[in-house]
């Protein structure tokens, strides 16, 4: 009986693992505004098994490209570093506290514009709309070395 | 009761330990950084005094102005064009009365190694009243074009073209800078990029034929054996090679020398001298900038 209960609880382990690979990094993240210089909005899509995951992940989605991607019709269309592989190696322990909720203190707005539902794939997202303080997140990767300061 | 005590104490050691260890966790460095000196003028037409048009038009004040709080905001300070100007004024050099050399001047006075050209131009319609403003970064010494961005305010019916063109200015400046800073990462990591001119004097009695020691091999050889060894990566690109002349049209200089200090121009001239004197030959040089001129006597 016991042995049965172990092995219950360890295919729930894996189940919710798998869960958590929803993680997906979307390209789901599009200009709406930038509403004070050093700030920017864009919506973001975002899946999980759960509205907070997916909710999660939309924000996180929108840190990813906006650091590595750029967002195109912003002024922020070029990524906030250059060299992406060699970055996420070389601070991979910034990045993982960062996007793993350290983004917060930047975070101006995070709302919801749609209902958490199942998308035309069957996989549950929502849209958040997400305004961010650019300004504060550079400083932060300058700070930490991550980025270089401006100049040469 | 001797064990718990020990065991606590353990507990209260190991606990320590780790706070002590945290603490002492390096922080990282952020990487050096070596600031240019960058000057933000105004644009002017070819005879027109850049101080006048600057004095004359409020809307190209406010884009300046813009543009340099945009650097001021990433922790940049920029050389001030009008109290540069006004040291000009104060020069013989105005006696010339050459205008269009006016903004060299400036540019040379002031020291500046990047120059930002700002415009501000106002656009009437009937469907509303916009400002554009465009605004150019050079290289002061190679001429080089670092950013170009050129922004657009909304439409409005209005002639308040100051706050249109604090619009404008304000939908440009944040991308203005970034695509300098992703240059100045590709001048970084390729290196900082410079021209060599070797010539030799009237007096002069060898040239680049002129064989050297006892390898047979000609002066304009041996020099591009050291060129391949002390620029940037062996990067550089030689536009020719007479009896007498050499023109290296660019070349590329690491920043920093091996001590992590500056490495400059002039600090390349004086170990291309050397190597000259070594191989017996006296030599002056003069850098402008980043372009390298030696005369060998």
């Amino acid at each position: 009986m016991k042995y049965q209960h172990l092995v219950l609880y360890l295919i729930s382990l894996l189940f919710l693992n798998a869960c958590n690979s929803a993680k997906t990094i979307s390209g789901e993240v599009n200009f709406i505004a930038a509403p004070e210089p050093g700030t920017i909005m864009v919506s973001a899509g975002g899946y999980g098994p759960t509205k907070p995951q997916a909710i999660q992940n939309a924000e996180t989605n929108v840190f990813n490209t906006l650091i590595f991607k750029g967002i195109p019709g912003s002024q922020q269309q070029l990524p906030m570093v250059s060299d992406e592989q060699n970055s996420r190696k070389k601070h991979a322990a910034y990045f993982e506290a960062l996007l793993s909720g350290g983004y917060k203190p930047f975070l101006m707005l995070s709302e919801s514009q749609s209902d958490y539902a199942a998308g035309r794939k069957g996989r549950k997202n929502i849209s958040q709309r997400v305004k961010i303080n650019v300004d504060a997140l550079r400083r932060d990767m300058e700070q930490n070395g991550v980025t270089r300061k401006f100049g040469l | 009761m001797f064990n718990k005590t020990t065991l606590m104490l353990l507990m209260v050691l190991g606990i320590l330990h780790q706070s002590m260890a945290q603490e002492a966790k390096p922080v990282t460095e952020a990487p050096r950084t070596v600031q240019p000196s960058i000057m933000v003028i105004p644009f002017a037409k070819e005879n027109q005094d850049m101080r006048r048009v600057l004095e004359n038009d409020i809307n190209l004040r406010v884009a300046v102005t813009k543009i340099k709080e945009g650097f001021d905001k990433r922790g940049f300070s920029t050389v001030d064009f009008v109290a540069k100007s006004k040291l000009v004024n104060n020069d013989k050099a105005m006696e010339m009365n050459n205008l269009s050399s006016l903004k060299q001047q400036i540019i040379e006075l002031s020291g500046a190694d990047i120059y930002v050209e700002t415009e501000a131009k106002v656009n009437r319609t009937d469907g509303g009243n916009s400002i554009t403003v465009i605004v150019t970064a050079y290289d002061a010494f190679s001429g080089l074009s670092l950013a170009n961005k050129v922004g657009n305010s909304p439409k409005f019916y209005t002639d308040n073209f100051e706050k249109l063109t604090e619009k404008a200015a304000e939908g440009i400046v944040e991308d203005f800078l970034n695509t300098m800073q992703s240059k100045f990462d590709e001048i970084v990591k390729n290196g900082r990029i410079a021209a060599l001119n070797i010539t030799f004097s009237e007096n002069a009695t060898s040239d680049m034929d002129t064989e050297v020691g006892d390898s047979g091999k000609m002066f304009s050889e041996l020099l591009e054996k050291w060129l391949e060894e002390n620029t940037f990566k062996g990067y550089f690109h030689l536009q020719g090679v007479t009896a007498t002349k050499m023109i290296v049209d660019e070349l590329r200089l690491p920043f920093f020398d091996a001590n992590g200090n500056n490495y400059r121009p002039t600090k390349f001239a004086a170990e291309l001298r050397n190597f000259l004197k070594k191989n017996g030959f006296e030599s002056t040089r003069d850098v402008q900038g980043s372009k390298i001129f030696i005369t060998i006597n």
